[in-house]
């Protein structure tokens, strides 16, 4: 996909259609306030798609600390063979994350 | 090349010589490839000559440059590369150019960081590393079967962080 210029349909508080720029003056210059090559995933969605930033914020941060917490548990515990169960259940929550891979 | 899984070709596989197994491959995908390529004409079966190329990375733009190449004499990724928080949001981790290198070296390398795409699985190799690490970290064996040179270069840098 080649994005030439970025121009996004968006309705305003009158339920009016209007056209959002990402560039400022003349159209076919290097002239990008935004761009979506330069953003990740979240970036997108949250920049030009003006999804809310927190959206599934609380979820996420439960299940972060969640993660935290059970990694300074680990940490103390010196039994090996105990240490290695547990980091089975650290590695579904980091895969639930998405900080492990599938 | 790909390895046949010997299970696939059982003629209990097959009924009226149609293939009925739909058993997902696990086979790799690569090319073959030879170090030394004056030797395809007279020993292309040489069986030290050859190597796998993924696919994936052989099909990209093919570079000029031999630096980095693993059959070269002089190569040693720890030299031309380092491993780098490229994207602190995501926690991605990216090689890029030594920067002890000249800068017409660094530039060099880069080149070829791009052209064999090291980079290209940076989110599953960051999210390796972070598993690993975390093992590393919490007091228990990482025994690393693939990233090796990224694996080696975060635990360097682990090392070092807990040294000071």
């Amino acid at each position: 996909m080649r994005i030439e210029k970025l121009e996004i349909i968006k309705f305003d508080e009158n339920n009016q259609i209007y056209r959002e720029l990402y560039y400022e003056g003349e159209n076919h210059v290097h002239n990008y306030t935004l761009d979506p090559r330069m953003l990740t995933w979240t970036g997108i969605l949250t920049d030009i798609f003006d999804l809310n930033e927190h959206s599934n914020g609380m979820f996420r941060k439960k299940k972060l600390l969640e993660y935290a917490k059970l990694k300074t548990k680990i940490k103390k515990i010196e039994d090996i063979e105990e240490k290695e169960k547990l980091f089975k259940e650290l590695q579904i929550i980091g895969k639930q994350l998405g900080l492990y891979n599938q | 090349m790909r390895k046949i899984d010997k299970t696939v070709i059982l003629s209990t596989n097959y009924k009226e010589g149609i293939k009925t197994l739909t058993k997902k491959k696990k086979s790799i995908k690569g090319d073959l490839e030879h170090f030394d390529e004056s030797l395809k004409k007279t020993d292309a079966w040489l069986w030290e000559n050859l190597f796998i190329v993924d696919t994936h990375t052989n099909c990209r733009v093919k570079g000029t440059k031999s630096i980095l190449k693993p059959d070269s004499k002089e190569y040693n990724p720890f030299k031309y590369l380092e491993l780098y928080l490229s994207d602190e949001e995501d926690n991605i981790y990216s090689f890029k150019a030594n920067s002890n290198l000249s800068e017409e070296k660094q530039e060099d390398v880069e080149y070829m960081i791009d052209t064999l795409g090291l980079n290209c699985i940076e989110d599953e190799r960051s999210r390796q590393l972070r598993e690993w690490k975390d093992k590393y970290e919490l007091g228990l064996q990482v025994e690393a079967y693939r990233y090796i040179t990224a694996w080696e270069m975060t635990l360097k840098n682990l090392r070092e962080t807990n040294a000071k």
